[in-house]
């Protein structure tokens, strides 16, 4: 299991768990449909996360992506 | 081809027990007044559905049994049961979308995809973002809208219409304090619905149109994404762009779109940077104005607000306790506007925001007759002089500053008149839009702070503000002096 910080840009991968305490952030991840089993490919880290989630892009904070966690 | 979820053992079990406390209550169930089945009350329960939970503090007793409901479910789980029912959820539909939806292989390199690709990398999307506001806020709304349209919208009231008010309030007004009222220098057609729709109207007309394409073609998300970590050092996320790009717009809206923002800090924190160091259109197009011809001038009041954003900024990010909101959004592709929704949106809006303001512009016309009337406003430029000169300013500017305050460019303009004269230099011009940048913000803008941010926020910040924005003044007179600079 690695955090997003840590995988390869643009490879599948499947999510693991969602580590955040929070539940709003938790929620609206969900919305995304960033939920353990969906797979996400990270397209770039800098300045900001963007991921791909199926037909969704999403733009996540470092904190956040340091959250994910992913097989 | 509809199929029930079945969701994990756990949460099944909570389901039953769920429906059948629900069917135990009969009538004295509070949520009987939702028309939903039993498995769908039971299902929004387990995800703690703010709604029903309201609904549920009606009746403590059974908040409490529904509790102890949850406590034991969440238990056999390793992950909470939100998130658990999510991804039940959203595997039924990737299941179903394996079956049904067939992929083409999608285009990797077609237009939008690569204008996206360069507006997010770092070392294209920066440029771009800085070519956006350069040619969008810069060069559209600040020399156009500001500059052009003003000029000639300014010069139509000017030339046809305030000749003709005067006049006509001369002929059918006996009294003069009642000619002032109408027409002459601060007279309500003459002074408030004159800035109103030669000031206002065109700065917010160009910038409500440069703003609906930046939004429309999906561009804003991006911006917000490429400044976020610098946003977060000042205590703001990359939400927080949106407000400080339309504060360059109209600090008045910008305060009332905080509102967006998801922390109470972070409202706190923008709120007070709007206030402080965003200079709305109207005022840094005026400032453009006056320090045009010196071009040394610009750039250190450039250089000196953004430096005072940052640096308070940062100070306030320090000083507020908690952390920066959490930043996630959505990135919509980018899209070729389409030119009817976009002129449909700038009418819409510029109509609201005109209604808005209007009453304000007038009553602002109002206060400054009454002032000048009851001879209020003489004892407060009195007052205010001593710190005027102390800046080195000369005295007559005095009236700028107390005239800021109706409409943060009623001052600038105001510097305007005093420097056709030729009556400032340089340095004194330079000092001058500091101060007024920093300076309180317009009466417009403290009415919607003290709505959306309180009383006493308000009145702290004004009390930071004022003395902050003279001792600003005071140090940059200083140092101009002590290195011997004249601008």
């Amino acid at each position: 299991m690695n955090a997003l910080s840590k995988v390869k840009i643009g490879q599948v991968q499947t999510v693991a768990k969602l580590g955040t305490q929070e539940t709003t952030v938790r929620r609206k991840l969900m919305a995304m449909g960033i939920t353990p089993g969906s797979s996400l490919i990270v397209e770039q880290r800098f300045p900001s996360y963007i991921v791909k989630v199926g037909y969704t892009r999403a733009a996540l904070d470092r904190e956040i992506a340091a959250t994910i966690f992913v097989n | 081809m509809t199929r029930q979820i079945i969701y994990p053992e756990p949460i099944e079990q909570a389901i039953s027990a769920i429906e059948s406390w629900l069917e135990s209550l009969g009538k004295s169930n509070v949520l009987g007044q939702y028309s939903l089945s039993r498995r769908s009350l039971a299902l929004l329960l387990l995800q703690k559905d703010p709604t029903l939970w309201q609904t549920l503090e009606q009746a403590p007793q059974q908040q409490q049994e529904i509790e102890i409901l949850l406590t034991v479910a969440q238990n056999q789980l390793q992950y909470p049961l939100d998130l658990a029912i999510a991804e039940t959820r959203q595997k039924q539909a990737r299941d179903l979308e394996a079956l049904t939806i067939q992929t083409t292989k999608p285009a990797a390199n077609s237009f939008p995809e690569t204008l996206h690709r360069l507006s997010v990398n770092p070392l294209t999307g920066f440029p771009i973002l800085i070519v956006i506001l350069y040619f969008g806020v810069y060069k559209f709304v600040g020399e156009f809208g500001a500059g052009e349209l003003v000029d000639r919208i300014e010069g139509f009231f000017e030339g046809q219409i305030n000749p003709v008010v005067n006049q006509i309030v001369a002929q059918i007004l006996p009294w003069q304090p009642l000619q002032d009222l109408i027409g002459n220098d601060y007279g309500i057609i003459t002074l408030g619905i004159r800035y109103a729709t030669a000031i206002v109207l065109p700065v917010v007309a160009t910038y409500f149109l440069m703003f609906s394409l930046l939004e429309d073609s999906g561009y804003l998300p991006r911006m917000s994404l490429m400044l976020d970590r610098l946003f977060k050092s000042i205590g703001l996320s990359g939400r927080a762009v949106i407000p400080m790009v339309l504060g360059l717009g109209c600090d008045t809206m910008a305060t009332m779109v905080t509102r967006t923002l998801e922390t109470k800090r972070e409202r706190l924190i923008a709120t007070f940077l709007l206030s402080l160091a965003v200079p709305c259109a109207a005022q840094w197009g005026v400032i453009l104005g006056l320090l045009a011809q010196k071009p040394a001038a610009l750039v250190v009041w450039g250089g000196l607000i953004m430096a005072i954003f940052l640096v308070m900024g940062y100070l306030s990010a320090k000083l507020f306790p908690g952390t920066s909101g959490a930043f996630y959004l959505e990135i919509p592709p980018l899209r070729l506007p389409k030119l009817q929704n976009i002129l449909t949106k700038t009418w819409i809006r510029m109509k609201w925001y005109f209604w808005e303001i209007l009453p304000l512009f007038i009553w602002a016309s109002v206060l400054i007759w009454l002032g000048k009337l009851t001879g209020l406003f003489d004892l407060i430029i009195r007052g205010i002089e001593p710190f005027a000169v102390a800046i080195g300013m000369p005295a007559e500017t005095a009236p700028v500053f107390l005239y800021g305050f109706f409409r943060r460019d009623y001052g600038a303009a105001g510097l305007f008149d005093i420097q056709q004269q030729g009556g400032l230099t340089g340095n004194q011009l330079v000092i001058a839009a500091v101060v007024l940048t920093l300076f309180l913000p317009c009466i417009a803008q403290l009415q919607i702070m003290i709505k959306e941010r309180g009383l006493k926020t308000t009145l702290a910040m004004i009390a930071f503000i004022v003395p902050f924005a003279f001792l600003v003044g005071y140090c940059v007179n200083l140092s101009f002096n002590l290195l011997g600079v004249s601008l």
